[in-house]
């Protein structure tokens, strides 16, 4: 650690510098750039612009939520001469993250920016990184040893669940049958949002609220719980969706049963079609994180590290409720999920 | 001569179609006995439960004059009741000298062959050894059975129940897909197989060919034996009239 | 029961018996050549070196990044739960059967080992004995209850496996109320990260399975039954081989080995992995497929499973560190796989025209 400091620093940067110059945007091109970077370990001097090279790796690929903290991340990424990119695996485990950390650690860059599958099982492969000189910064999932990483943003979530909680206690004016749907069980962060739900109904006596329900990460499931439930349920008053793809399910499962406006759906992250939903009434309320600025955030604080100046270890983004009354006001679009960049 | 094999009113259903009906049947030690008669007059079926791969409903199956109950076709072999079927029962991936050796592999001595550790070697040796001498043609003890040519398949099941026959062998139609030549390889074997004193049973369609090397003739029809004939001195013309039914000879 | 018993029969001639003499002469030379040419020609050697241009033009196009020791290293680390799987699945496929339900196996058997060295408490070197054997015992009554399915009850292989991949799954979330389980003793975490000789503990488990399986299968009576089954299981009936105990020992021995997989998932990642296992039997079919192990049985290679099993994993590992978006690995792999059992099939047919 303290060798690091000392003396890693400066030829870090400058080795970076060679690898960024040579590998372009381009994986054909990176021939270029391990023969500098081989080189540059031997000090090459006189490079002027200090690029640096991050690489972000999301929980899983294809999802808005991360989509748009790389969008954030991108954002920032040329003022603050950064070459930035994204690796993930397609599902959401430690099993599958672990190799593609593997495999970014192997090409040096200057820092990972990472949504953790695991608080613990991501340690081993995230050590080996930071023990090759690579600056770890957690974004929305951090791990149980905090010597790992420099820094760790995101959102709580069990204030999240709790803001949920709140605003659904309010729209179903505190009685009837309230559902939750979870798209898997052994989430943490789902978890958290659902232990933070639970808080906040604990006001609200006179509500039944049913067990986790679970769609497996699947719209038309989610359709299909949120339509039975309306059957066996005659006093079905709301349901609390913990991710995207079951509030866009709950949207069809209402419309499905014809309780839209009687059943208050309560979401959290949003969609396009969500944001639909909410401008429309379908969707009562929804919690929407800030991710592009975790993105923003997350990028910011990699080049501090990798520069030397100190982080804070605990960052957290803010929350926004939406409902048909705000979304389309500037404050709350700034929320809004951007899937492309 | 003794009777090596003798079924007796053997009966077989299956659900409501009656496969063996009563049939009988006698095979001599160093005879060669043709087992004929029309198709779906139950032959295959006969051959089948006198081999153990099927169980029959009535009568009774004796061995070396002793009433036997065929549990199975392992059993029917450990009595040494070998058989060729009409789909050769070959794995079409393994090579000859694998197949010749299947369920009855030779394990190495010693340590190895406790832990079922196969003498390959000595296998495809022993395999060759019965290839050649069988006067087959089959040389490659490592192409896959499937890429052989007919006769040569033929000639791998044939030599396989050969070399284990010591009592019985029963050959269903082994000629039915052979060319001239090979049919009569297949038929001089047969001969020298009955030679060493074992109950051959064939099975054929080809009348010349049965009149040719039989020592006796039994004639099945409707699942029951319907006539009996001597392989010497017999017609054509007798044969198919019994298969049809067009001359009738109750079996004693 | 004796197998030395027939004999050939007397009437051999002069001429035959010289025939005989040069021929066995020329049998062991000829083994020898035939075996060469048979294995170069073979779907592993294709494969081979279809692993062997990867490994060539990633290592021209990033020098620094990809062949090196510590990436060779984690490459094999990760692929090793699979190696292990693939090695039961080889066996189950060479006999003519699949086996869908090992990912959910493995994830039942995680979730076993990590609550019964739980509720030991302990931490020390008989509690890992006592899960791993939990998870030997989880893995293999999946495989066993598949097994029975299959050669008793007659429900084909596809549908009994595609079965228990849900059932096994749902009791593993009963068990641990859908959520992953931590407690993994330290002991446990430490042997994950111990290297004797510079490779993980899992990495010389996966190696001694592929071994075992590869000599078992080649070499033993075991083995060839297994491939006179695929090839043709009435043959193998009327020769005498109680099919139905062998198929039924080959998926508790599939099960066995998930449950193997599944403690070798929880050394390496210190938590069970409920939700990571979905598409585990995919790459392990596909690695099995690309090895040229024969998708209708009867005829495969250990061998071509390792080389098969690496094939997506070097792929994988070798566009994320030249930064290719990761859906294209899918896509590579998706055409070598049809590209393997195409040639397979073409072999087949060329085989049956002949
Ligand atoms: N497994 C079976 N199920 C139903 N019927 C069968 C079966 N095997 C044979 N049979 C019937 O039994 C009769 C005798 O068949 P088989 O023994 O094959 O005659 P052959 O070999 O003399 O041509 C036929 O009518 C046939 O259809
Ligand atoms: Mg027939």
């Amino acid at each position: 650690m303290t060798r690091r400091l000392r003396m890693g620093v400066p030829l870090c940067a400058l080795a970076v510098a060679a690898i960024a110059a040579g590998c372009g945007s381009s994986s054909s091109s990176s021939k270029a750039s391990s023969s500098s970077g081989a080189s540059s370990s031997a000090g090459s001097s006189g490079s002027s612009g200090k690029t640096y090279h991050v690489v972000y790796i999301p929980g899983l690929t294809g999802n808005p939520f991360y989509s748009t903290v790389a969008c954030g991340a991108k954002s920032v990424a040329p003022q603050m001469h950064v070459k930035f990119s994204v690796q993930g695996a397609p599902t959401f485990a430690v099993n599958a993250q672990t190799p593609v950390v593997n495999a970014v650690t192997a090409t040096h860059p200057d820092a990972i920016m990472i949504s953790n599958d695991d608080p613990k099982g991501m340690i081993p492969p995230l050590l080996q990184a930071q023990r090759a000189g690579i600056k770890i910064v957690n974004i929305d999932g951090d791990l149980a040893e905090k010597s790992v990483g420099v820094t760790n943003i995101q959102s709580d979530n069990a204030y999240g669940g709790q803001l949920a909680g709140q605003a659904m206690g309010k729209l179903i004016g505190g009685k009837g049958t309230v559902a939750i749907i979870d798209n898997d069980p052994g989430f943490p962060i789902s978890e958290a949002r659902v232990a933070g739900f639970m808080q906040a109904m604990k006001q609200y006596p006179g509500v039944k609220v049913l067990g986790v329900q679970y769609s497996h990460n699947e719209t038309s499931n989610a359709a299909s719980i949120v339509s039975s439930t309306a059957a066996a349920h005659p006093d079905f008053a709301g349901v609390y969706t913990v991710e995207t793809n079951n509030t866009e399910g709950a949207i069809t499962g209402a419309r499905d049963a014809h309780v839209v406006g009687k059943l208050k759906i309560v979401g959290y992250d949003t969609s396009d079609p969500i944001v639909k939903g909410i401008q429309d009434g379908t969707v009562s309320a929804d919690i929407v994180q800030y991710p592009y600025g975790e993105g923003q955030v997350g990028l910011q604080s990699a080049v501090k590290a990798i520069q030397g100046q100190s982080v804070p270890r605990e960052q957290t983004q803010p929350f926004v409720v939406a409902t048909k009354a705000n979304v389309n006001t500037a404050n709350v679009q700034r929320f809004i999920y951007k899937t492309s960049c | 001569m003794t009777a090596v094999l003798e079924a007796d009113s053997i009966t077989k259903r299956y659900g409501h179609v009656t496969a063996l009906d009563g049939a009988s049947f006698t095979a001599n030690a160093g005879e060669v006995t043709a087992l004929i008669g029309d198709n779906g007059a139950g032959k295959s079926t006969l051959v089948k439960i006198l081999s153990g791969v099927i169980a029959h409903d009535e009568g009774t199956i004796r061995l070396d004059g002793e009433r036997v109950r065929l549990e199975s076709p392992q059993h029917a072999r450990e009595l040494g009741i070998e058989t060729v079927f009409q789909d050769l029962a070959l794995a079409p991936d393994l090579g000859p000298a694998e197949n010749m050796f299947v369920g009855r592999e030779i394990l190495r001595g010693g340590w190895g062959g406790r832990l079922g550790v196969l003498d390959k070697a000595r296998m495809r040796r022993e395999a060759l050894e019965s290839f050649v001498s069988m006067g087959t043609d089959v040389k490659d003890m490592f192409a896959p059975v499937a890429s052989l040519s007919g006769g040569q398949r033929q000639s791998v099941a044939i030599c396989r129940s050969i070399k284990w026959a010591s009592n019985v062998l029963f050959l269903d139609e082994p000629t039915a897909a052979l060319g001239v030549r090979q049919t009569r390889n297949v038929l001089d074997l047969v001969r020298r197989v009955a030679a060493r004193g074992v109950a051959v049973i064939l099975i054929s369609h080809n009348m010349p060919d049965v009149l040719q090397v039989s020592d006796r003739i039994e004639v099945l029809r409707l699942g029951r034996r319907v006539a009996q004939f001597p392989g010497q001195g017999t017609s054509i013309e007798q044969l198919v009239g019994a298969m049809t039914g067009a001359l009738d000879q109750r079996a004693a | 029961m004796s197998t030395t018993r027939g004999s050939a029969p007397g009437a051999v001639t002069e001429d035959v018996s010289r025939t005989t003499a040069g021929l066995l002469r020329e049998e062991a030379e000829q083994a020898r050549r035939t075996l060469l040419k048979r294995a170069l020609t073979s779907s592993p050697a294709y494969m081979f070196g279809v692993l062997l241009v990867l490994v060539i033009v990633f290592s021209i196009l990033s020098p620094s990044a990809f062949p090196t020791t510590s990436n060779a290293r984690n490459v094999v680390l990760n692929a090793s739960p699979l190696l292990v799987m693939a090695v039961a699945m080889t066996y189950v496929m060479i006999a003519g059967g699949f086996d869908l339900s090992i990912g959910s196996v493995l994830v039942f058997a995680n979730v076993i080992a990590a609550k019964v060295m739980g509720w030991m408490g302990t931490d020390d070197a008989l509690t890992v004995v006592v899960g791993l054997l939990a998870a030997l015992a989880a893995g293999g009554v999946w495989g066993t209850f598949n097994g029975l399915c299959i050669t008793k009850l007659r429900v084909p292989p596809l549908i009994t496996t595609l079965g228990t991949l849900g059932a096994a799954l749902g009791v593993a979330d009963l068990i641990s109320g859908g959520n992953d389980v931590r407690t993994v003793p330290l002991t446990l975490i430490n042997l994950g990260s111990a290297e004797p000789l510079g490779v993980s503990w899992i990495v010389w488990v996966a190696l001694v399975v592929l071994v075992v399986g590869g000599l078992v299968l080649h070499m033993t009576r075991f083995g060839r039954h297994t491939y006179v089954i695929g090839s043709n299981p009435e043959a193998a009936r009327r020769a005498g081989i109680n099919v139905d105990r062998h198929v039924l020992g080959l998926y508790t021995l599939s099960g066995v080995a998930a449950g193997l997989a599944g403690m070798l998932s929880l050394t390496q990642f210190a938590t069970t992995t409920i939700a990571g296992h979905t598409t585990d039997v995919i790459s392990v079919i596909e690695g099995v497929a690309l090895g040229g192990t024969s998708m209708f049985g009867g005829s495969g290679l250990m061998v071509g499973t390792l080389i098969g099993i690496f094939i997506p994993a070097t792929l994988t590992n070798g566009f994320i560190i030249q930064n290719v978006q990761p859906f294209w690995q899918q896509v590579a792999t998706g055409f070598i796989l049809i590209g393997a059992v195409y040639l397979d099939q073409l072999k087949r047919r060329s085989r049956e025209r002949a």
